[in-house]
C-alpha cells in the first residue's frame, strides 16, 4: 500500500472549509482550537528557550559573561515560568490531545466545545499578561515564588505574573474538566475502557491533575498577591506568619503539575512504540493503572521539595517514603515498553528514534530521582545543578522528546502531508546527543557542589559548565531543524494517506486530514487496542 | 428522542446529563479551591490556637448568623425552582431563580454592613490592627483569613447570581430541548455547594474557637 | 413539595443549635452540627443520592483530595514547635 494519495483535488477537511480570521479565531472544532495552541505554545517555547540560550551563554565564564546577577536572576524566572506554566503544563494535552482524543474516541467533538474555545482564550490572556509582566522589568523570584522574597523584598512585578498564571489556570481546569467528561460520555459503541489507547487513559489521569490540583495553586496565588499588596503578614515570620505555609500551597499543586507534564508524554510513547514494534503493548492493563496510580500518589509527595527548608523531620521522612512509592509505576511502565519493543518488528523512523530516546532519557532522569528522594543525600544534593539535571533529563530528555514523538507521529493525520522522515531522523540524532552535552554535566556540576539560580561560579567548575553551554548551542540547533522540515513538508510535502503507518487506532480510519465532523460514520469497535497480527504472521511487516 | 444541541451527542438527554456531569466535575475542582483556605485556618488553629480565639471574639455573630439563615432559605428556594422547572413550570421556575437571586443580593448586602462594621472596629490585619494583648499576632493572621475567605465566597455568590439571572432568562422563554430545566439544574448545583462552602466557613469563623 | 420544606426547617434547627452551642460554649456541638448541616444540603437540595454512579464519584473524590491536603498538610505543622507571634509588628513597611 502507497503512502502517498495520488488524488490531485484538494479533499474538503477542517482545514479548509472555511478560511477567514473570524471562522478560525471562533471555531469551536477542536482540530482548529488544537492548531490555535500549537501556534500558541511553539511560541511559548521558543521564549523559554531564547531565555535559557542567555542564561547558558552567561554561564561560560565564571564570573557570568553576559548579564548582571540581577538580569541572570530575571532570565531563570522567565525560562522557568514560561516553560512550566506556558508550555509543559499545557503541551501535550491541548494540542495533540485536543486534536486526536475526540478522533481516538470516535467522537465528533469534545463534550463541551465552546468550553474548548474559552479555554484558549483563557491561556492566551493569561499568557499575554504573565508575558508583560516578565518584560516589563521583570522578576527575579525564580518559577517558585518562595515568600519572603516574592512578597516582602523584590522589585518585580509579582502580582501582574501572578495574575496571569492565574488567569491560565482556569485553562488547564476547563481543559481537565472536558476531557474527562468526554472520554467518560463520548467514546464509540464498542469502545469499553479496556479497549481505549493508552494515550486516552494518561489523557484522563492528567485531566484528574488538572482538576484537582489547579485550584490549589489559585489560592496560593491570591494568598501570594494579597500578601505582597497589603503586607498582612500570613507568610511573614516577623509578623507570625510562615513561610513554610506558602511552599507547602505551593507545591501540592507543582509537584502534580509535573506528573501533568509526563504523564501525557507516556501515553504518546505508548501508542509509537506499539505502532512502530507492530506490536500490541506488554502489560496494558498495567500501563492503565500504573498512569491512573500515579495521578494519585503524584498529591503525596510534596514535602520533597522542602526537605531542608525547614519542616517537621517526621514529616519529611514520611514524604521521602511516599516519594519512593511514586517511582513504582514510572518503572512498571518503562519496563513494559521495554517488552513491548522485544520481539517487535522495530522500525526505526522518526517518530520512534523521539520515543526510544524518551525511555533511556527518562530512565536516568527517573533514577537519579532516587538519590534525592533520600533525606541525606538530599542536604547534599538539593539546591544545586544535579536537581537541575534531574528534572531536565525528565521535562527535556522525556516530555519535549515525547512530544516530538507526537507531533511526528500525527503529523500526517493533523496537516495531511508526510514529512521528510530522513531530516526528522537526523533532528533526533541532534537533539539526542546536543541534549546529553548540556545536562549530563549538570549532574556531575551538582554532585560537586555548584549551586542553581547562581550567575557566576568558582573558577573549578569551568569546565563543566563550557561543555554544557556547547550542548545548548547543539540542541538549540536541532530544535530549531523541524521547524524547517515540517513547515516544508505543508507546501511540498506528499499528501498523506488514511493510515500511512499502518497503525491501529480509531484516528486511523478517517481521512488525512479529517473532515470537521471527523467521521461520515461513527465506527463501531469490536477488537481490543494494538491488535497488531502476531510478529512472525505473513501480515506483520509494514511496506516501506 | 428529542435533538440534541451539539452533534457529538446521540440525544438531548445524552448532552443534558453530561452537562450536569460537568458541572459536578468542575465543583470538586471549587471544592480544593475552598479546601485551600480552609487549610490556611487549619494551620493557623495548631501555630496559634489562642490567637484564633482572640479573633474570633471579635467576629459578628449575629450578622453570620443571619447571612447563614439567608443563604440556607435561598438554597431551598432554589430547589423549589429545581422541581417547577422539571414539572415544566418555566415562569414558576423563573420568579424561584429571582427570589433566590434576591436572598444572594440580601446576603451581599448584609456582608457589605459587615466589613464596613469590621473596618470601623479596626479589624483590617495592618498597621491599625485593634485587638491588643498576647495572642494579637496570631488574631491578625486569623483575620487574613476571615478576609480572604469571606472576599472570596461572596465572588462567587456574585457569579452565582449573575447564573440565577442567566437560568430565570433560560426558564422564562420556555421548554427548548428540555435545556432550560438543565440550567435551572445545574446553577442550582452550584448555588447550593456555594451555600455548602458558607456552612463550612460559618463555623471556622464565628463559632468553633468562640471564647 | 414535602421534602424541601423539612430539609429547610431541619436546617433552620440546626442553625439554632450551632448558635446556641456558639454562646453557651460548647464549641463541640457546633463541630457536630455542621456535617450534618452539609449532609442535609447535599441531601435534599442537591439530591447527590439521586445523582449518577459517576457524579457521585465526582462529589466524592474532591472530599478525598481535601483530606489529603489537610492532613498531610497540617501534619508538618503539628509534628514541630510553633513560636508566638510576636506582640509588636516589628520594621513592616
Amino acid at each position: 500500500m502507497s503512502r502517498t494519495s495520488t488524488v490531485e483535488d484538494l479533499p474538503p477537511s477542517y482545514l479548509n472549509k472555511e478560511n477567514t480570521l473570524f471562522s478560525w479565531l471562533c471555531s469551536t472544532d477542536h482540530k482548529r482550537i488544537a492548531l490555535l495552541y500549537f501556534g500558541s505554545i511553539t511560541a511559548f517555547f521558543f521564549l523559554g528557550s531564547a531565555g535559557a540560550a542567555l542564561m547558558r551563554l552567561n554561564l561560560i565564564s565564571p564570573a557570568g559573561a553576559l548579564v548582571s546577577h540581577e538580569g541572570y536572576n530575571r532570565l531563570f524566572t522567565l525560562h522557568g515560568v514560561v516553560m512550566v506554566w506556558f508550555f509543559l503544563v499545557p503541551a501535550v494535552p491541548v494540542t495533540l490531545g485536543n486534536f486526536i482524543l475526540p478522533l481516538m474516541l470516535g467522537a465528533r467533538d469534545l463534550a463541551f466545545p465552546r468550553l474548548n474555545l474559552l479555554s484558549w482564550y483563557l491561556f492566551i490572556t493569561g499568557g499575554l499578561i504573565t508575558l508583560w509582566a516578565l518584560f516589563w522589568g521583570g522578576l527575579n523570584t525564580g518559577w517558585t515564588f518562595y515568600t519572603p522574597l516574592s512578597t516582602n523584598y523584590t522589585n518585580g512585578h509579582v502580582v501582574l505574573a501572578v495574575v496571569g498564571i492565574f488567569i491560565s489556570g482556569f485553562s488547564s481546569i476547563t481543559t481537565g474538566v472536558n476531557f474527562i467528561v468526554t472520554i467518560h460520555r463520548l467514546r464509540a459503541p464498542g469502545l469499553t475502557w479496556y479497549r481505549l489507547p493508552v494515550f486516552a487513559w494518561s489523557l484522563y489521569a492528567t485531566s484528574v491533575i488538572y482538576v484537582l490540583g489547579t485550584p490549589v495553586l489559585a489560592m496560593t496565588l491570591i494568598l501570594l498577591a494579597f500578601e505582597r499588596i497589603f503586607h498582612v503578614g500570613v507568610f511573614d515570620s516577623r509578623i507570625g506568619g510562615d513561610p513554610l505555609l506558602f511552599q507547602h500551597l505551593f507545591w501540592f499543586y507543582s509537584h502534580p503539575a509535573v506528573y501533568i507534564m509526563i504523564l501525557p508524554g507516556f501515553g504518546v510513547v505508548s501508542e509509537v512504540i506499539t505502532a512502530f514494534s507492530r506490536k500490541a503493548l506488554f502489560g496494558y492493563k498495567f500501563v492503565v493503572w500504573a498512569s491512573m496510580s500515579i495521578a494519585v500518589i503524584s498529591f503525596l509527595v510534596w514535602g520533597h521539595h522542602m526537605f531542608v527548608a525547614g519542616q517537621s523531620i517526621y514529616s519529611a521522612i514520611v514524604f521521602s517514603l511516599l516519594s519512593y512509592l511514586v517511582a513504582v509505576p514510572s518503572a512498571i511502565k518503562v519496563f513494559n515498553w521495554l517488552g513491548t519493543l522485544h520481539k517487535g518488528h522495530i522500525q526505526f523512523e522518526a517518530p520512534m528514534l523521539y520515543a526510544l530516546g524518551f525511555v533511556g532519557l527518562f530512565t536516568i532522569g527517573g533514577l537519579t530521582g532516587l538519590f534525592i528522594a533520600a533525606l541525606g543525600t538530599d542536604v547534599h544534593l538539593t539546591q544545586t545543578y544535579f536537581i537541575v539535571a534531574h528534572f531536565h533529563y525528565i521535562m527535556v530528555g522525556g516530555m519535549v522528546s515525547a512530544f516530538f514523538a507526537g507531533l511526528h507521529y500525527w503529523w500526517p493525520k493533523i496537516t495531511g502531508r508526510m514529512y521528510s522522515d530522513a531530516w526528522g531522523r537526523v533532528a533526533a540524532a541532534i537533539i539526542f546527543f546536543g541534549f546529553n552535552l548540556t545536562f549530563f554535566p549538570q549532574f556531575v556540576l551538582g554532585y560537586y557542589g555548584m549551586p542553581r539560580r547562581y550567575a557566576s561560579y568558582p573558577p573549578e567548575y569551568q569546565v563543566w559548565n563550557v561543555l554544557s553551554s556547547a550542548g545548548a548551542v547543539i540542541l538549540a540547533i536541532g530544535y530549531l531543524t523541524p521547524l524547517f522540515y515540517l513547515s516544508y513538508s505543508l507546501l511540498r510535502g506528499t499528501r498523506a494517506t488514511e493510515n500511512p503507518w499502518e497503525a491501529t487506532g480509531l484516528e486511523w480510519k478517517t481521512s488525512s486530514p479529517p473532515q470537521t465532523e471527523n467521521f461520515r460514520h461513527i465506527p463501531t469497535v469490536v477488537d481490543g487496542p494494538y491488535n497488531y497480527p502476531p510478529p512472525h504472521s505473513p501480515a506483520a511487516p509494514r511496506h516501506g | 428522542m428529542a435533538e440534541p444541541r451539539g452533534f457529538q451527542y446521540a440525544s438531548a438527554a445524552h448532552e443534558t446529563d453530561t452537562a450536569r456531569a460537568g458541572m459536578w466535575l468542575f465543583l470538586a475542582s471549587e471544592m480544593l479551591f475552598f479546601g485551600a483556605i480552609v487549610y490556611v485556618w487549619m494551620v493557623l488553629r495548631i501555630t496559634h490556637p489562642q490567637g484564633v480565639v482572640l479573633g474570633t471574639s471579635h467576629t459578628n455573630l449575629i450578622l453570620g448568623s443571619i447571612n447563614t439563615a439567608l443563604l440556607l432559605t435561598s438554597s431551598f428556594t432554589l430547589t423549589l425552582g429545581v422541581m417547577r422547572a422539571r414539572a415544566g413550570q418555566g415562569a414558576a421556575a423563573a420568579r424561584c431563580c429571582l427570589l433566590t437571586a434576591g436572598l444572594g443580593v440580601g446576603f451581599l448586602a448584609l456582608k457589605g454592613l459587615e466589613w464596613g462594621l469590621d473596618l470601623h472596629e479596626g479589624l483590617w490585619p495592618g498597621p491599625g490592627f485593634a485587638p491588643w494583648g498576647d495572642d494579637v499576632g496570631g488574631a491578625r493572621l486569623f483575620m487574613c483569613f476571615y478576609w480572604v475567605a469571606t472576599a472570596l465566597h461572596g465572588l462567587h455568590m456574585v457569579i452565582g447570581v449573575g447564573l440565577l439571572a442567566w437560568a430565570a432568562r433560560l426558564a422564562w422563554r420556555g421548554p427548548m430541548a428540555g435545556r432550560h430545566v438543565t440550567a435551572v439544574e445545574v446553577v442550582g448545583l452550584y448555588w447550593s455547594f456555594v451555600d455548602t462552602v458558607w456552612l463550612v466557613m460559618y463555623p471556622l469563623i464565628y463559632l468553633v474557637a468562640r471564647p | 413539595m414535602i421534602h424541601p420544606v423539612l430539609a429547610w426547617i431541619l436546617l433552620m434547627l440546626l442553625l439554632a443549635v450551632e448558635v446556641l452551642a456558639a454562646l453557651l460554649h460548647v464549641g463541640w456541638l457546633a463541630w457536630a452540627a455542621a456535617p450534618v448541616m452539609i449532609v442535609v444540603v447535599a441531601l435534599m437540595f442537591m439530591h447527590v443520592a439521586q445523582e449518577s454512579p459517576l457524579r457521585r464519584i465526582f462529589a466524592i473524590t474532591g472530599l478525598v483530595w481535601i483530606a489529603i491536603l489537610l492532613s498531610l498538610g497540617s501534619a508538618d505543622f503539628a509534628a514541630r514547635h510553633n513560636y508566638p507571634a510576636p506582640q509588636q509588628v516589628i520594621g513592616v513597611r
